[in-house]
């Protein structure tokens, strides 16, 4: 058989629907490429013609599994437009926020959509009969995430407090009291949940790449900083938008996006490459002890940077928690003039960088939209890191191919709602 | 032999159409109150759970979120239609139309434009409920659905229970829980005309309900809307309106009541 075509209509366990097609001819492998599978919502040209106020309410809206990071960048942004400085307090509140929803949705990805794969368990119903006492951890740990979610935003699925210029309510002292009294107990289940993860053997993949993310100093930045790549160029949020190139394929629906005509890669894999001197003493431990070397090109590595990361959050909400708490807001939001203008905003979604830019005219309308998503900008650096995968796993029998194929789609985390938002 | 043994499973699929996937999340952020259901629901088709060969011919329960925007939504929608004794839509996008369908009320052409280079093959089609596709035996709204009621429904449906979702407004919930009344404030907060049954979450983090669970069925939309307007432009509740996909809801029980 000289061409080999591969296809696999529908990639389950991962957010929003794709499917793969790859061509190979003697070996080569000529094609190899990921393909959305969801309609066209155009939120950017919905949000065009509405209140400014409104994008913090439809932007979450792109994405069940990260909706705060698309309120809170869209907060941010708009801010940047009409010119809006908010205190640290509030600063503080977003992360912890933040940090929230990097727990419940990395402990989903990495427990229940990517574990599987090394398991070969196929339905996770199995996972949870054989795995019932992990299944009950990775299930608390989400919920410590989605409760301090709760306790700054309302709500974990569309959060609905955070609004431009602040909050619509500030949250309860005790609340967030009883959450840090909580989370000795949420930092044991991260690592113990993040343990599992190092002690996996992972596919012996590389392919270098650029690492792009935010980077700020002393901190793990997923909130501000500036763009960084890792062959050492550094950005402002509005550079990066205007030195990236988005494109269409004349048969897609969704915006790729590509710097220097090169792909590039985001996300927990690219944020650990970049910033891991900064990470909360546990995760810095648990990173030592899966003896993966930094900066990694193996992209099965983002699993185990997403495990880090989990246990990261949980110490930034122990610490920005009490920062808080010494110093909480006087104000629920800050008072402005509205004045129109152009703004841009860059945070770390769990997935990787996320840029929302609008431009507001001076009659509180939305005149433009711009909203790059993580998985837009690496599902090209998927594809590339799939063609080379293909023809290394050449030998192997088709259906252990296909599996193989399956297993590293997901350990990007590709989220296919945001792409095409 | 227990109960649960000899007591078949009722064969359920969880899919979802173009949406944000949230009411997936929503049911999975019920941890181990939604485990619990696979006591007596077998998931046969919930592809953020599990690969399947080939999928099964039949299910006694299809919970389908989203809305059908592609031509392969709305082929998936009759055909799982077609296996299932029981469609139940969940979330907004379903069940109205949700945020997607602000499509309708804009120049979609140019709105398609302005996103997308190439458009000639892209379905840009106008949104609807599902409703008005297909027979749809149950709705449960909400952007997104509360957790604690869809978690009791399953539970009522499985015992072949489907209770109305109470006609109460928002407000019924907001005095309840002694949250503060934006109306009073001014907000164009839309909790009087709006089907409750959310705790008025909103109202909690502060914000105004925008009526993402639908308007109530009796209820005096042309009154409240005159209210509104005393405090805010028509154009900004005209955009109200639009957000969840409850203008045309509102357009067709107006003009029943004619």
């Amino acid at each position: 058989m000289a061409i080999q075509h591969i296809q696999i209509d529908h990639v389950a366990k991962i957010e929003g629907h794709a499917g793969f097609i790859a061509d190979i001819v003697k070996g080569d492998v000529k094609k190899a490429q990921m393909q959305t599978k969801v309609g066209a919502r155009l939120i950017e040209g919905l949000i065009v013609g509405r209140h400014y106020t409104e994008p913090a309410t439809i932007t979450p809206r792109i994405c069940g599994i990260c909706p705060v990071i698309h309120n809170l960048t869209s907060v941010k942004a708009m801010e940047d437009a009409l010119g809006i400085e908010v205190p640290e307090e509030f600063k503080v509140l977003r992360k912890i926020m933040l940090a929230g929803q990097q727990i419940q949705s990395h402990a989903l990805h990495l427990f229940f959509l990517s574990l599987p794969d090394f398991l070969h368990i196929k339905n996770d119903i199995n996972l949870v009969k054989s795995y019932e006492k992990e299944t009950k951890k990775a299930i608390l740990l989400r919920d410590f995430g989605n409760r301090t979610i709760e306790a700054i935003g309302a709500r974990a699925v569309h959060p609905i407090s955070s609004k431009v210029g602040g909050f619509k309510r500030l949250p309860d002292k005790y609340e967030l009291k009883r959450l840090l009294d909580e989370a000795p107990r949420a930092l044991k289940l991260a690592k113990h949940l993040a343990n599992i993860f190092n002690d996996l053997s992972y596919p012996n993949f590389t392919r270098e790449t650029e690492f792009i993310a935010l980077q700020k100093e002393g901190e793990y930045p997923i909130y501000e900083g500036d763009l960084v790549t890792s062959s050492g160029k550094k950005f402002t949020a509005r550079e990066f938008a205007d030195e990236v190139d988005e494109f269409q394929n004349p048969d897609e629906l969704i915006n790729r996006v590509k710097l220097d005509g090169q792909t590039f890669m985001v996300g927990a894999i690219s944020r650990l490459n970049l910033n891991h001197q900064n990470l909360y003493p546990e995760a810095q431990k648990i990173l030592k002890e899966s003896q993966v070397q930094l900066p990694t090109y193996n992209s099965f590595h983002n699993i185990i940077a997403q495990a880090v990361e989990m246990v990261h959050a949980v110490e930034e909400i122990m610490t920005l928690g009490q920062v808080y708490l010494n110093n909480p807001a006087k104000e629920r939001k800050v008072k402005y003039k509205f004045k129109g203008g152009d703004g841009i905003a860059a945070c770390e979604a769990p997935r990787g960088l996320l840029v929302h830019n609008y431009e507001v005219g001076d009659d509180e309308y939305v005149k433009n939209c711009r909203i790059m998503t993580p998985t837009a900008m690496f599902l090209t650096n998927l594809d590339e890191d799939l063609k080379q995968y293909l023809g290394e796993l050449y030998e192997k029998r088709s259906k252990q191919r296909e599996d193989k194929v399956r297993m590293l789609i997901r350990a990007y985390d590709p989220c296919i709602t945001c792409a095409t938002h | 032999m227990s109960n649960t043994k000899t007591k078949k499973k009722l064969k359920v699929a969880i899919v979802a159409l173009t949406s944000c996937e949230g009411e997936q999340f929503v049911m999975f952020d019920q941890g181990e109150e939604f485990l619990k259901l696979t006591e007596f629901l077998e998931l046969s088709e919930f592809k953020l759970f599990e690969e399947v060969e080939a999928e099964p011919r039949y299910f006694d329960i299809a919970f389908v979120e989203g809305g059908p925007l592609s031509k392969e939504d709305l082929e998936r929608l009759k055909e799982i239609r077609g296996k299932s004794k029981l469609l139940i839509a969940i979330g907004s996008c379903a069940v109205l139309g949700g945020i997607p369908e602000m499509k309708n009320y804009v120049n979609k052409d140019e709105k398609i434009k302005y996103v997308y280079q190439y458009t000639k093959h892209i379905n840009n089609v106008e949104v609807k409920p599902l409703r008005e596709i297909v027979k749809v035996d149950y709705e449960i709204p909400g952007c997104p659905m509360d957790g604690k009621e869809f978690l009791r429904i399953v539970k009522a449906v499985r015992k072949g229970v489907f209770n109305k979702i109470p006609e109460r407004p928002v407000c019924f919930e907001c005095q309840t829980n002694n949250y503060k009344c934006l109306l009073l404030d001014g907000k164009p907060c839309l909790g009087p005309i709006t089907k409750g049954g959310c705790d008025a979450v909103c109202l909690y983090g502060g914000y105004q309900c925008e009526g993402c669970r639908g308007p109530l069925d009796n209820v005096n939309l042309e009154n409240h809307q005159k209210l509104l307007l005393k405090n805010i432009s028509k154009r900004h509740l005209s955009h109200l309106l639009e957000l969840y996909g409850i203008k045309d809801d509102i357009l067709e029980n107006q003009r029943k009541e004619k």
